[in-house]
């Protein structure tokens, strides 16, 4: 058999593996977080409008988007994953419309770097050192530099004083800093020995 | 030749593990949380059956089920039960069914989502929202017992957030967990969710019946209180928000024509308090619910997702006022309170018409998807005329006070 056919057939098999036959989801449309765009049309289909809400809620381009920026489940797991306390959540939650701005803030910054026509000539971190913007931007969320900042997201976990400075910056506490950065932006925070 | 072999050999094999997945689901487990407390005597007991989001094939086939089966196991437990089947629950439905007295027990079925960053599920209404993950807290101490039927089961308990929700001392609750990522229907091979009906019928049997519903303290409601909040611009069925007193339901803004409020002006709007949500409740570490009296009490507004250029509403808030044993605490707001989303909402924008869909299967999904990019270029469909806006720059996405 060549290693053509042997990937058809892969492929297939994937693609079967993937369609989660007989899921109460996935029976007359794949997974819903994967394709909300066909909840919507199967929901229209069906004529019930009501149904083509869905869509948004799912919210294709960004699923994991809500998560944060919605009120985070008072539960013992969600807290120690994000290694902070129960108490955390809940000033959290009742602080959600604040750190929902801070979200969005912090949202908008990175987006609006990443389009960055000049950036995307840089090929070493150190280069950004010397960026005006970049610079604002760190000091805006409590980093000493862009390097700084580079630096520390780089890093597999984000140490506890930097997490303080971010926390300090923006008016919210080290819990609920760390609850944001975890559950909004998949940053984990350096765990205290 | 020999490529469609190992082709058909490839799906036979698939298809086979995954009947065989299927054929062991139909995982349940039973939590129970014990509690010195006790549950609401109830007289008329009630259990509910909900359908959120579900084909209707389904629906049909698991009321049957729910109207026959299910009455007649519970019937077992005690004659007086009774079962509510909701085919269409929306979550103003089941915090509804929930806030009723002679709730015992709520049943619920519906497509789940999974979301990428907590790695959990959440179950959708029937109107497409989903259930927010304090839904349980509607419930009385006359409730018994739960069970949400989905994808992914295992992670509706952290979700749900059962372990809180559970260990508030108004009795002993039953969870019935699922354990099935993807959980079979009648229409595979294997109906799982039939075969968890059925094991949360035998399990009830069997823990219900030494608990007497007829039993347990009387529901009193001496203390209850009352929510008051004056507003307008509340479209209905638009974005329904949820009221909360201490991180407890009390009832939903905006979900239907008698919780909102499309005249030129300000009206009130009342929900009843009962009185365990003048306690804040706290989860503590080691899984421990403590309970203490605030010296002022949170109330907030909010919907159950942000949906991201959704179908939302802006309110108008002009006071809220908080009866309870404590007296009465009211805050004004002028301007009022303007809630939402935009700086500025928008007018005169119309609601797209679903056009009347082609019988062509194949030309009504192209329809369907024409109308579809047509619609979703509406970030907002808002209400009224600009003035009385103006006056009120937006103040917050979420109602938030302590009084």
């Amino acid at each position: 058999m060549t290693s053509k056919n042997k990937f058809s057939i892969l492929a297939i098999l994937l693609t079967l593996a993937t369609t989660q036959t007989g899921c109460i989801v996935g029976f007359l449309f794949p997974p819903l977080w994967l394709v909300s765009g066909g909840v919507l049309i199967v929901g229209a289909i069906e004529g019930d409008g009501d149904l083509l809400t869905l869509g948004w809620v799912l919210d294709t381009k960004n699923p994991g988007r809500a998560d944060a920026l919605n009120e985070i489940p008072m539960s013992e797991e969600y807290a120690k994953t994000a290694l902070v306390k129960i108490k955390d959540i809940k000033s959290y939650n009742r602080d959600l419309e604040k750190i929902r701005g801070v979200g969005i803030d912090l949202a908008n910054d990175i987006r609006s770097q990443m389009q960055r026509q000049d950036l995307r000539q840089i090929t070493r971190i150190e280069q950004l050192s010397h960026d005006a913007q970049i610079d604002r931007l760190a000091s805006k969320y409590g980093f000493e530099s862009g390097e700084a900042l580079f630096n520390s997201f780089s890093q597999k976990e984000l140490p506890g004083k930097t997490i303080a400075a971010f926390a300090k910056n923006m008016d919210i506490t080290e819990g609920q800093a760390k609850l944001l950065l975890f559950y909004g932006f998949g940053v984990k925070s350096e765990a205290v020995q | 030749m020999k490529v469609y072999l190992y082709l058909f050999l490839g799906i036979v094999l698939n298809c086979g593990c995954e009947l065989s997945a299927q054929a062991f689901g139909g995982k349940m487990a039973p939590l129970v949380y014990s509690n010195h407390s006790s549950n609401w005597r109830v007289s008329s007991p009630k259990v509910v059956v909900a359908f959120g989001l579900l084909q209707e094939s389904l629906i049909k086939h698991y009321t049957k089920t729910a109207s026959s089966y299910v009455q007649h196991q519970l019937s077992e437990i005690n004659p007086a039960i009774q079962v509510q089947i909701i085919p269409k629950a929306r979550g103003q439905d089941i915090v509804n069914a929930l806030m009723d007295r002679d709730t015992v027990g709520l049943i619920f079925i519906s497509h789940t989502f999974k979301t990428s960053n907590t790695q959990s599920t959440i179950l959708v209404g029937a109107d497409g929202l989903t259930l927010p993950s304090n839904i349980l807290s509607a419930a009385t101490p006359a409730f018994r017992f739960a069970s949400f039927l989905g994808c992914h089961g295992s992670t509706l308990l952290g979700q749900y957030e059962i372990n809180f929700q559970f260990r508030k001392p108004f009795g002993s609750k039953i969870f019935y967990e699922t354990k099935d990522t993807y959980l079979s229907t009648k229409l595979t091979l294997v109906d799982n969710v039939d075969k968890i009906i059925k094991k949360v019928m035998k399990d009830l049997q069997t823990r219900l019946s030494p608990i007497d519903l007829l039993q347990g303290v009387e529901p009193d409601f001496t203390n209850d209180g009352k929510l008051t909040i004056r507003v307008k611009d509340v479209y209905p069925q638009l974005e329904p928000r949820y009221v909360q007193v201490n991180d407890q339901i009390i009832g939903l803004l905006g979900s239907g024509a008698e919780n909102s409020n499309l005249d030129k002006d300000y009206r009130d709007l009342s929900f009843r308090v009962p009185f365990y949500a003048f306690q804040d409740f706290d989860l503590e570490e080691g899984g421990q619910v403590t309970s203490s009296e605030p010296s002022c009490h949170d109330v907030r507004i909010l919907a159950a997702e942000l949906t991201p250029g959704g179908l939302v509403d802006n309110y108008l808030i002009q006071s809220s006022v908080l009866e309870g044993p404590f007296g009465l605490r009211r805050r004004d707001y002028l301007p009022s309170w303007h809630l939402g989303d935009q700086e500025l909402p928008i007018f005169d924008e119309v609601k797209p018409t679903p056009p009347v869909w082609l019988k062509s299967r194949k030309k009504r999904r192209k329809q369907v998807q024409e109308f579809l990019i047509k619609s979703l270029r509406f970030e907002e469909w808002l209400d009224r005329a600009p003035d009385p806006w103006i006056a009120s720059p937006l103040k917050a996405r979420f109602y938030r006070d302590c009084l």
